[in-house]
């Protein structure tokens, strides 16, 4: 035998070529001799192949590439007692967060329609009305189905890991699917927010495979504090139908800290929340810190 | 238009050419990306990282794949994101959340079970974020050490160690998930 059994670092550069040319002369000598190394090299051989057969996978949503033509939009900070609310609708397309003429047209229509106002803090079987259901994974990632909620254990188990939210980037978001493929993504820009700037906030629900049928109230986003809850946005969609893939989007601006008064720093949630038909809700929560 | 066509022209900024060939492969960079940090949404999120670093230094890249080079830079991204990561500060979800499910097979898949698949990833899961990046780096991604190792600013022999690392931990895990497993890839 030329040498001693070879170690895991030089049977792994031999695997890849990466051995300069007297350590490879060496090792093929030795491989050719040792059963056992050789035994070793054909189950890394093996290892490496089972991650190379690892098939590609297409993104969740397309990428936004409005950068490869545009600007970022500059931050919109705003007074410490305005808030301003931006709803968009965009149907079979996707959005992106650059205000536009649509949006600011809604600005109009929703300060006439509508305004924000505090609703109790509330479980999510009670928010609509008493017969919906809420998606629910247990802090472990495990599946679970709400109280009385037997219609939804075909629910497919969030990936590994998917607790803990990305702290980076420009965004942080989260998403959730439905039984009958409804996607439902929750996203909130910046990832933390700043006493009294804006932070914009998105609930985007993308029709399953057989369509989605929305039920009253639609869509709302909520930011929420302690007991008290501020809706900011709603009701979008309601008793609306969409085709598979269509996308519908409610957007709202909120000022970063506001709820009751001049904003604070503190622990905020920010809640998208999904009626659909059948008596089920979609509800996603992003923990929110504002310093 | 082949992708050294398509580089060409976005070293002179055509925003066009670089969508074309993000398109052409994302499925491949969101692949690595999903498998290096293990949750969907995060990868999406580098992704999107990853996307605008290489448009600004296009107009610096050196020749080479276009894949190769933009794998390079999926995978800093990542890791730059696993050593963001502030656990004991990080944002926490309520818990009526549902993850993404993987997206639909593509044709590859048809040649495996989707039970190995997952067995291969979950093993993957269990290494470290850092034994994690190479492995698939250099045998999801094909990268070279050399490229790992400019990727990750990391000196070549620490590459190689860390490799050798990732597969036999890899090879451990999979066989106490199951003993035959490898024998598919012999």
């Amino acid at each position: 035998m030329s040498i001693a059994h070879l170690s895991d670092e030089q049977l792994s550069a031999y695997l890849d070529g990466d051995a300069d040319g007297t350590a490879d002369a060496e090792a093929h000598l030795h491989l050719e001799e040792c059963q056992a190394c050789a035994q070793r090299l054909q189950l890394l051989r093996a290892t490496s192949q089972a991650v190379a057969s690892l098939p590609d996978t297409e993104p969740p949503r397309p990428l936004d590439l409005a950068f490869l033509h545009q600007g970022p939009a500059p931050a919109v900070p705003l007074g410490e007692a305005r808030r301003r609310f931006v709803a968009r609708v965009i149907h079979g397309r996707v959005s992106t967060w650059a205000p536009t003429a649509v949006a600011a047209a809604a600005v109009l229509a929703l300060a006439i329609t509508w305004a924000p106002r505090l609703v109790p803090s509330a479980p999510a079987s009670t928010a609509g009305s008493s017969s919906r259901q809420a998606l629910r994974t247990t802090a472990t990632g495990k599946v679970s189905p709400s109280a009385g909620d037997s219609s939804l254990n075909d629910l497919v188990a969030p990936a590994a890991g998917s607790a803990v939210a990305p702290v980076s980037g420009s965004s942080v978001q989260r998403t959730a699917v439905a039984s009958d493929g409804t996607i439902v993504t929750m996203l909130a820009t910046p990832p933390r927010g700043t006493t009294g700037h804006a932070v914009q906030l998105l609930l985007r629900v993308v029709g399953g495979p057989k369509g989605t049928n929305l039920a009253p109230p639609g869509m709302e986003i909520f930011a929420a504090q302690g007991q008290n809850q501020l809706r900011l946005a709603g009701s979008e969609g309601t008793s609306r139908t969409l085709k598979p893939g269509e996308e519908l989007d409610l957007t709202v601006e909120w000022t970063a800290g506001a709820m009751t008064g001049p904003p604070v720093a503190g622990s905020y949630s920010v809640i998208g929340r999904v009626f659909l038909a059948g008596g089920k809700l979609v509800e996603i929560t992003l923990l929110y810190p504002v310093s | 238009m082949d992708d050294d066509q398509l580089l060409a022209r976005c070293r002179d900024g055509d925003g066009d050419a670089f969508e074309a060939l993000l398109l052409r492969h994302q499925a491949a960079f969101y692949g690595l990306a999903v498998r290096i940090l293990g949750d969907h949404d995060e990868a999406m999120d580098a992704l999107q990282d990853a996307c605008v670093k290489a448009w600004r230094g296009i107009a610096n890249q050196r020749g080479g794949a276009f894949r190769s080079w933009m794998n390079s830079i999926v995978a800093r991204t990542c890791v730059d994101h696993i050593r963001s990561r502030r656990p004991t500060t990080a944002l926490e979800y309520d818990d009526r959340v549902i993850a993404l499910p993987d997206p639909s097979p593509g044709p590859e898949l048809a040649a495996l079970s989707r039970d190995r698949i997952r067995s291969i990833e979950t093993a993957l899961g269990r290494l470290s974020p850092e034994h994690r990046a190479v492995i698939l780096m250099r045998d999801l991604s094909g990268l070279s050490y050399e490229e790992i190792a400019e990727s990750l600013s990391l000196p070549i022999g620490t590459v190689r160690s860390r490799i050798a690392r990732a597969r036999t931990g890899l090879q451990a895990e999979l066989l106490r998930q199951d003993p035959g497993i490898l024998e598919a890839y012999a």
